[in-house]
């Protein structure tokens, strides 16, 4: 196991290089450069070009590249241009709030789609199993803005239930902030509540059908128990990996989540510096993205296996 | 036959679940078939009207929320880029004479109370109120403002990139209330870029003791001070309660951030905010349909040009560029791609609601003449037609007119256009690059004053900026626009802008088609009478927003 961990610890190195060269170079690529940007349309060019040499955007790529990776390692990711604010503080200030709805969403989902998932599997071909599959397809196809706009005109225009955007404040009361979660939250948790449904049925039926489990119902064994204890612990490998794949979707996933509700996570962060050209910023939060998906999947893996000892990974 | 049954009887249900988001849509647009779209049916009259009329009382109390599409990074005067950043520094800060809103031209005393120009038009001395105190701040504790931290403030701006006052040399505390501008050239505009945020009054201990930071912590002397500025969320303001002038009635005006235009009219919708900036036009009819809103055509204008590039390609034979001008059909650029109401047709590089735009002077462009055009084009160096690029910040309506400009310009030259839309930060970087045949955009008009429409277009002092991407360089033209800047007398400017544009659109730069108008939406019970440009909440002596209860 620490073997392991160690191992996968290694191959974050090369994971994270080619992360940081890759995402380098695109940013520079696209057109458009920051110091146009933070100068303005209306700015002259004799301007922008004594920012460029201010921001050292006028040495080489492969020079800019050297000093950017040399900084790193002396733990300095760049300064944002837009917030004025080192990268790093930065980031380290919105992941709690964008994890805040990625993990409330992801949790929702996976309740109440493996249940879905357990419940039609054991009534196979009952309405409630049709409504799953009808379910699942419409999750898995709906896009997350079309969701997140159509929530909004529902439960925030027409009905006035809930607010139609930002993240509220806890001065004024846990309600509010939950309230500001709520829309969001669904939003997020409806795709994977659809893979998790999905799986968790297919899994089911898999074990279900086991001699082992006929078994147990020929000693007489509570349904309750027959289900819940025995074939609802072999079925969760395979949720267990979609877990984490959807852990890295959702987080990612809440970048336009973010932007519809005015969420302020590393989402409306990404898509403004994209916008904006905020190099560094750029970089360092797709930095982070890799990372945290290389984390959770090793974290999925450990999982794994201390559920079923027989994996080797 | 029950798995079909179950079959169904799930769907039903998905559909029912989702039924409660469609059947309202089409229900409101049904009410009033006979609207046209968008903002077309607008009586722009009654509405400015039902929210400038006073209803009863004004009181105090209370709390605007207004959107804003993106926070501004810094709110410090020197650095402050963008509408947003404008408009907030705005609310903090009072500027030396204050803009007639009313659109007279005229400025109005605000902590100047009198000025007087020199006859050669290179002193301007400024007389100061002796009562303005600044904001509480960390480094001092609400201190009177003197002539010297004018000076100072202006002083400091001057240093700065953002400025421009590069026609004033220096400006001095020249006596105890007394402030004197040295400028290097006369220029009737120094009034309005006093008016212009850059130019609000800061403290020099709070910006030396901040630093960097003065930006998030900005102190200066206005009605409104800053309590808050949560980039990507909102800013909050807070009543000084030391202010100068009248007492604001609000208690507190937030700015909140919405990206999204539809989240913004949703938020309105709700309440959430009170007043939307800058609506999406296709979204003004839910604005019109709501009796909870009014709808507010903003003093305002949004000028949408294509200019030629005069460095490369096609473009930099004179007859191209004639036959460009003659085949384009302006009023169908306008009708098909501006929701009804929402823009004009123009024909001048001169903003329309500026006090010099005549139809005398729009004789001086080209008329719509497909005929003429061919013929023009056939003297060119390439009469069988050629492709071109149109460069844009793509947006709704930019997409269509980029559409329909391809089809008059296939039919009438053989002119192939190749459309690239991309998105702000690349266009404005080919401006900047100089690197496009066509630019297709235009600048938003602050004040009706031809100096920052007709005048910023053809300076070569703006060359490859926004204003001026061609760029068009002419000496002559340059020494007009600087001629028209030494006077304040209207007939005499309008003779000398009359000779620019005879000069300058003999060389045909470029096509001005549209000014758009903007709209804000505005909650009912919200008594606000200031929809200028940069729009003030209030400031001292003749606004003073207030909310019924």
């Amino acid at each position: 196991m620490i073997r392991l961990i160690w191992k996968r610890l290694l191959q974050l190195i090369p994971t994270v290089l080619i992360v940081l060269s890759v995402t380098f170079v695109i940013t520079r690529i696209i057109p458009g450069n920051p110091a146009s940007v933070l100068a303005g349309p209306e700015a002259d060019p004799r301007l922008i070009a004594e920012l460029e040499a201010k921001m050292g955007l006028d040495k080489s790529i492969p020079e800019q590249f050297l000093i950017y990776v040399s900084d790193i390692f002396k733990g300095d990711f760049g300064t944002s241009l837009n917030y004025n604010e080192p990268v790093f503080q930065l980031i380290l200030s919105r992941i709690p709030k964008t994890l805040m709805i990625t993990f409330t969403g992801l949790i929702v989902a996976l309740i109440l789609g493996t249940l879905l998932g357990t419940v039609s599997a054991l009534r196979q071909n009952s309405w409630i199993d049709h409504f799953c599959t009808v379910f699942s397809l419409l999750g898995a196809s709906l896009p997350v803005f079309w969701i997140g706009i159509m929530s909004i005109f529902l439960f925030s225009v027409k009905l006035g239930w809930l607010p139609t955007m930002g993240m509220g404040s806890i001065q004024n009361g846990l309600w509010d902030i939950l309230s500001h979660m709520l829309l969001p939250c669904l939003c997020l948790s409806l795709a994977p509540m659809a893979t998790f449904a999905r799986t968790t049925r297919s899994s089911m039926l898999d074990t279900v059908n086991n001699d082992y489990i006929r078994a147990l119902r020929a000693r007489g064994l509570k349904e309750r128990k027959v289900i819940w204890k025995h074939a609802f612990k072999n079925a969760l490998p395979p949720i267990i990996s979609v877990l984490g794949v959807q852990l890295g979707i959702c987080f990612s996933g809440a970048i336009l989540t973010e932007n519809i509700f005015s969420w302020p996570g590393m989402g409306t962060m990404i898509s403004t510096a994209i916008n904006t050209r905020d190099y560094a910023l750029i970089q360092g939060a797709i930095l982070t993205l890799a990372v945290v998906n290389v984390a959770v999947s090793l974290i999925m893996d450990i999982i794994y296996m201390l559920i079923n000892p027989k994996i080797k990974i | 036959m029950k798995k079909m049954l179950s079959v169904v009887l799930a769907l039903a249900m998905m559909l029912s679940l989702m039924a409660g988001c469609t059947p309202s849509t089409p229900a409101q647009v049904d009410a009033d078939p006979t609207q046209p779209p968008a903002a077309g049916a607008v009586n722009e009259q009654e509405v400015v009207g039902s929210a400038a009329e006073i209803k009863n009382e004004a009181v105090d109390g209370g709390t605007l929320t207004l959107s804003m599409d993106k926070a501004p990074t810094s709110l410090d005067p020197l650095k402050i880029s963008g509408y947003n950043a404008f408009v907030l520094t705005t609310q903090m800060g009072d500027p030396l004479v204050a803009h007639d809103a009313s659109g007279s031209g005229e400025y109005l005393p605000s902590l100047a109370t009198k000025w007087e120009v020199s006859k050669d038009g290179l002193q301007w001395v400024f007389q100061l109120r002796d009562d303005v105190h600044f904001q509480k701040g960390t480094y001092q504790d609400g201190r009177l403002m003197t002539a010297e931290d004018v000076a100072y403030s202006i002083n400091r701006n001057k240093k700065h990139v953002n400025n421009t006052l590069s026609f004033v040399d220096e400006v001095k505390a020249t006596g105890e209330n007394e402030v004197t501008f040295y400028l290097n050239r006369p220029t009737a505009t120094l009034l309005y870029e006093l008016t212009l945020a850059y130019y609000m009054i800061v403290p020099k201990e709070e910006v030396e003791g901040w630093g960097d930071d003065f930006g998030m912590h900005f102190c200066s002397t206005g009605p409104f001070m800053l309590e808050s500025h949560e980039i990507d969320q909102q800013t909050v303001l807070v009543r000084n309660e030391n202010y100068w002038g009248e007492r604001p009635h609000l208690d507190k005006v937030i700015f909140k951030v919405i990206q999204d235009g539809d989240q913004r009219v949703n938020a309105l919708l709700t309440g959430e905010i009170d007043i939307a900036l800058s609506l999406p036009t296709d979204s003004l009819e839910r604005v019109v349909n709501s009796e909870n809103l009014d709808l507010i055509s903003l003093n305002k204008v949004q000028m949408n040009s294509i200019a030629f590039s005069l460095e490369n390609g096609p473009l930099t034979d004179p007859k191209v560029r004639e036959a460009l001008i003659l085949a384009t059909d302006r009023q169908e650029l306008v009708d098909g791609a501006f929701a009804a109401g929402t823009a004009a047709v123009t024909k001048l590089p001169l903003c329309s609601n500026s006090w010099l735009y005549s139809e005398e002077l729009e004789g001086k462009v080209p008329d719509f003449d497909p005929e003429k055009a061919k013929a023009v084009l056939a003297e060119s160096a390439y009469p069988d037609g050629f492709d071109i690029t149109l460069s844009y910040a793509s947006s709704v309506e930019r997409d269509r007119v980029g559409v329909i400009l391809q089809q008059q310009w296939k039919k009438y030259l053989n002119v192939n256009v190749i459309l690239d839309g991309t998105e702000t930060a690349t266009y404005n970087d080919l401006v900047h690059t100089g690197n496009g045949e066509l630019y297709m955009g235009g600048l938003t008009a602050s004040t009706s004053d031809p100096h920052f429409s007709l005048g910023y277009a053809f300076d070569s002092a703006k060359a490859h900026a926004s204003y001026n991407p061609g760029p068009y360089i002419n000496e002559k033209a340059d020494e007009l626009i600087y001629k028209a800047l030494a006077t304040t007398d209207h007939s005499e400017r309008a003779a000398i802008y009359g000779e620019l544009l005879d000069l300058v659109m003999a060389d045909y730069p470029g096509i001005w088609f549209a000014d758009q108008f903007t709209f804000w939406g505005v909650r009912k019970g919200v008594h606000m009478e200031d929809f200028d440009n940069w729009f003030l909440i209030c400031n001292g002596f003749n606004y003073n927003a207030w909310k019924e209860n």
